[in-house]
């Protein structure tokens, strides 16, 4: 083995070099700038999660899941023979609500009744899903009504 | 250069007692090569060492910044993370948990990843110099962090949190997933490291396990070998699941493009920036894919065709699958592929 970009010094550069080797091990010891300052901003974004648990905790109101859904004819379109009429379904209560089911009514001016229903795997506090319904005939005009039938609760 | 003249030159311990055996095995040894082969022991301990045919150089290598240290360590927290934390995130009900986990579970659930996170970053972690109790808490907090984020890009990427959700559902969903990936944060060392991990501990060994040199195209075959079976680990696992179909069906072209984005960045985190084995392109220097980004782009794809097996081999797909389907189920899978392709690579 032949060289090193560095060559041996006098006895004092040694015992600067074993000093610069004691502040190295130190230094090993200490926490430096960039990880004080990534400590900072780690700790923030754990005190940001708890802060907003803590809100969430609460501004929770303590009632069950209360499932409403509107239907927005507005928003009905027609193809390949059908008619795709969109429900809005909204969670206004405390709590999620499991397998929300919901029934939609169209009765028509000459008596005809088209019934669908729908289930929405997950509600939560506050969600508001999007449906959408395949119907035979133009629900525009007739009369409309949603209910919902029920949901699990969840846990 | 013998233990007594580097000890001038202020060598760290590992070195000094490393040249005294390597001196020794000089007068012993037929070939260079076997010099070649110790020597590279030294390199990623913070030494460069050059052999030649009259001799070798150590020489003290540029030690990276105190900011680029922290990078590199950071980049080991989230391939710890994703490594760990991919089949959580894969996981309907942990969404669905999300849905109605109570805040105060949820706050439990927090302070039991930092418990856990502090007792594991004291025997592993994934810093690199040796464990204190500030570092331990440290590394605990970090490791939060780092899953909270890391949740935060997948789940979004994957389009399971937004802005349609509510604060509630996206929260919870974030949180729930810091356990596992705050885990992988905290064990990334104990798992994945070779080379520098925690070398206060081997600091002292001089045994010889170096590996003879392998041609290119060997090692080009070992690279694709040890992706395909990473990648077969952690895909055949997930394929089965309705996850990924699920996933699938709302991808959009703006979330493709993020996964094959976060895939590539992910996995060349994994192997290359995290410094996790940084002695592995001495191991093998001479593959076909000689830049990272070659290697990087290699493994995505072969793990991409390991994700389509996969899927065809549990019936996901077929010919009569429409085109579009089939792309996006097996970038879905591709992710966690990719990210099992480059722990096999990191690991054979």
């Amino acid at each position: 083995v032949s060289q090193t970009r560095q060559r041996r010094g006098s006895d004092g550069r040694t015992q600067q070099r074993n000093g610069a080797r004691t502040r190295d091990s130190e230094s090993q010891r200490r926490p430096g700038t960039p990880e004080l300052v990534s400590l900072a901003i780690s700790a923030a974004i754990a005190l940001g999660l708890v802060g907003v648990l803590v809100y969430l905790q609460v501004t929770t109101v303590d009632k069950p899941a209360l499932v409403e859904a509107q239907p927005m004819l507005d928003q009905v379109r027609h193809e390949g023979g059908l008619y795709y009429l969109p429900l809005e379904v909204t969670n206004r209560g405390g709590k999620a609500g499991e397998e929300v089911i919901v029934r939609l009514s169209v009765t028509h001016a000459d008596g005809a009744e088209q019934l669908a229903d729908l289930k929405i795997g997950f509600l939560a506090a506050g969600q508001v899903a999007e449906a959408i319904v395949a119907l035979a005939r133009d629900p525009r005009g007739a009369r409309v009504e949603v209910t919902t039938i029920g949901y699990l609760e969840p846990g | 250069l013998n233990a007594v003249e580097l000890d001038a030159h202020g060598a760290a311990p590992g070195l000094l007692s490393y040249a005294a055996a390597a001196a020794k095995a000089l007068e012993e040894a037929d070939e260079l090569s076997d010099w070649q082969r110790r020597l590279t022991r030294c390199v990623g301990r913070g030494w460069h060492v050059a052999c030649a045919s009259d001799g070798c150089t150590v020489a003290q290598a540029d030690r990276p910044g105190p900011w680029q240290h922290e990078l590199d360590a950071f980049m080991r927290a989230f391939s710890g993370a994703f490594l760990f934390g991919i089949p959580s995130l894969y996981t309907l009900e942990t969404w669905e948990l999300g849905t109605f986990t109570e805040p105060t579970k949820l706050l439990i659930l927090l302070g039991i990843a930092l418990l856990v996170s502090v007792t594991l970053a004291h025997f592993a972690g994934f810093r690199m110099e040796p464990p204190t109790l500030f570092r331990s808490v440290d590394q605990a907090v970090d490791a939060v962090a780092v899953g909270a984020v890391s949740a935060v890009v997948v789940l979004a990427v994957l389009s399971r949190i937004g802005p349609s959700e509510t604060l509630q559902a996206n929260v919870a969903r974030v949180v729930i997933q810091i356990v596992p990936l705050s885990m992988g944060v905290a064990v990334a060392n104990a798992v994945f490291a070779r080379g520098r991990a925690r070398q206060w501990e081997h600091s002292e060994q001089t045994g010889d396990d170096a590996q003879a040199p392998v041609g290119p195209w060997k090692a080009t075959l070992g690279d694709v070998a040890a992706t395909v079976v990473g990648a077969a680990l952690l895909g055949f696992s997930i394929a089965p699941t309705e996850e990924i179909e699920l996933i699938a069906a709302e991808l959009g072209l703006a979330n493709a493009l993020a996964l094959v984005a976060l895939s590539l960045v992910s996995t060349h985190m994994i192997v290359f920036a995290s410094a996790f084995d940084p002695e592995r392109h001495l191991r093998r220097p001479h593959s076909v894919f000689r830049t990272p980004l070659g290697e990087t782009l290699m493994a995505y794809v072969v793990s991409l065709l390991v994700a389509g097996l996969a899927l065809y081999m549990f019936g996901r797909l077929d010919l009569s699958t429409p085109l579009g389907y089939i792309l996006a189920q097996v970038l879905v899978l591709g992710l966690p592929a990719a990210v099992g392709g480059a722990a096999g690579r990191l690991v054979a």
